[in-house]
């Protein structure tokens, strides 16, 4: 059930990628390259407009590169789309939709099932255990709608582990959250890296030393260009960061 | 009583209780899907858009029941698609170019049927005429029912991922654009099979009020299908059988009854509270 196997073996390997919101339009990403391996927990950090949604929904398969590649394992990530799963920016939920805490944990069972087969009983153990994994069971018939934003959050990571993606992209997680929401949700994002062997990727807008906390490396973007990309030890003492034009 | 079971024993009253069933049922079926995408007031515009297409049908290819169901998707089509056209190429919102082409557009069809000398048929198309529904009608409606049942119930899981969490759905490669074109199609298709059953006007209630009720009784969406269908389905047999005896419109009868389910699902949802 653990993708803990796959810690500091998958590969997520981006190659001086481009991207732009439609044809001739402004670049929107210029040359980004770096990889980083499963077990980590990566921060994107940047000022408003510096292209990290835009990066996450590269990376997400909602928007294609104009140049440049990105490979997971060596595969384009785009044919290998059931290993990522995408958690939006909270705003972009209905969160009023009638559909209970198992409900959205058995959403993620969509891309191993399909349109016909029906959910078996290795699927339920799945779902059973992602609900466990992040402390849902007890919640598991509430509407999504009773729970607090951590407990949401919490909800979509577990539908993530139902899905068995081992890339987990996350836009802004925290915004919203009160403070002790915002460490247990740092404490659960590591652990998925940690434990379960996942590649976490979060947008954030959080200090470098809050996103210290959470993440071990951190790829900071201005102007949709790579200003930086390394361990967050490194980020913290980098001259990248004194730039005014792109202080987080 | 007498009359009662002598009108059951017609082929007409037989042809309209089948008609009651399914297309309620359908409706009822696709009813769950429009509240859920939050459609509703864009189906209550483009019911009545229906009204044009009849009439430029009967203008340009004469009274027959093809040509009618012919010019009432055309128009539905035309009307839905342009409203899109004008959001999309000017500072105005989907809903009021909506809502000012269907005005434009209904005020032109009333004008060409009333030339026409068609003053009852437009009642009917208005409030509909289960009683008049012909084999083709009744044809049609059972089509766009198997139809309607058949890609709800195959595509129910990416259609909940989407309703839910598109933009997830769209990270998954769900064709989300194909989807949104898809139900829409589906939606004009129920509205334009149940027209001569309950007529533009009433349309919007059966393809609305079953849903909205099985969102007050439920927390689960999935649920919603079904019990939309059985509320929508059973609340015109229901309406089939009162009608007669009391003397009332069939298709305001099945609206009614519908409103009354609403109302005591509201009343047991507040009492939940």
């Amino acid at each position: 059930m653990s993708a803990s196997h796959h810690a500091g073996t998958h590969e997520l390997r981006v190659e001086n990628l481009c991207a732009a919101y439609g044809r001739g339009a402004e670049p929107a990403l210029r040359g980004i390259s770096f990889s980083i391996t499963c077990g980590h927990t990566m921060a994107l950090v940047g000022r408003n407009g510096a292209g990290k949604s835009t990066f996450l929904s590269v990376l997400a398969g909602l928007l294609r590169p104009s140049s440049g590649r990105v490979l997971w394992n060596g595969l384009p990530l785009h044919s290998v789309r059931h290993e990522v799963a995408y958690l939006p920016q909270r705003s972009g939920i209905d969160w009023s939709f009638p559909i209970t805490v198992r409900g959205v944990v058995e959403l993620g069972r969509f891309p191993s099932l399909g349109l016909l087969r029906a959910a078996g009983e290795e699927d339920e153990r799945i779902v059973q255990y992602a609900l466990e994994c992040m402390q849902l069971l007890p919640l598991q018939g509430r509407p999504i709608s009773q729970l607090s934003g951590g407990q949401q959050q919490r909800a979509f990571l577990a539908r993530a582990l139902a899905q068995q993606a081992h890339v987990l992209l996350l836009d802004e997680p925290f915004t919203g959250l009160d403070i002790p929401g915002v460490h247990a949700l740092g404490d659960l994002l590591k652990r998925m890296a940690r434990e379960e062997g996942r590649l976490v990727i979060a947008a954030c807008h959080d200090t470098p030393e809050e996103i210290a906390r959470v993440f071990d490396h951190a790829l900071l973007l201005g102007d949709g260009e790579q200003l930086f990309f390394g361990s967050c030890s490194q980020l913290l003492s980098s001259p990248a960061l004194a730039n005014p034009h792109v202080a987080v | 009583m007498n009359d009662f079971l002598q009108f059951l024993s017609e082929p007409i009253a037989q042809r309209s209780l089948w008609a009651c069933a399914v297309i309620g049922a359908a409706d009822g079926l696709m009813s769950a899907l429009i509240v859920l995408r939050r459609s509703s007031l864009q189906i209550g515009t483009l019911s009545c858009a229906l009204l044009p297409g009849l009439a430029l049908a009967i203008l340009l290819f004469g009274l027959g029941e093809w040509s009618l169901l012919l010019g009432a998707l055309a128009a539905a089509l035309l009307v839905g698609l342009s409203s899109l056209f004008v959001a999309r190429c000017s500072a105005v919102d989907a809903d009021t170019s909506l809502s000012l082409i269907h005005s434009a557009a209904f005020a032109l069809g009333y004008l060409i049927l009333l030339s026409l000398g068609l003053q009852q048929k437009v009642d009917d198309w208005l409030f509909g005429n289960i009683l008049s529904m012909s084999n083709t009608d009744l044809c049609v409606a059972f089509a766009a029912a198997a139809i309607t049942f058949i890609l709800l119930t195959l595509f129910r899981r990416p259609l909940l991922l989407w309703l839910f969490d598109p933009i997830a759905a769209a990270a998954l490669g769900l064709p989300t654009r194909a989807l949104s074109y898809g139900t829409f199609a589906l939606i004009i298709l129920a509205l334009v099979s149940s027209l001569q059953a309950v007529g533009s006007f009433l349309s919007l209630g059966l393809l609305v009020i079953p849903g909205a009720t099985m969102r007050l009784l439920t927390r689960r969406a999935q649920l919603m299908f079904p019990g939309a269908a059985l509320i929508g389905g059973s609340c015109s047999v229901l309406a089939f059988f009162l009608s007669f005896p009391l003397g009332w419109h069939l298709g305001a009868t099945i609206i009614l009854l519908l409103a009354l389910v609403f109302l005591l699902a509201f009343l047991l949802s507040r009492r939940g509270k």
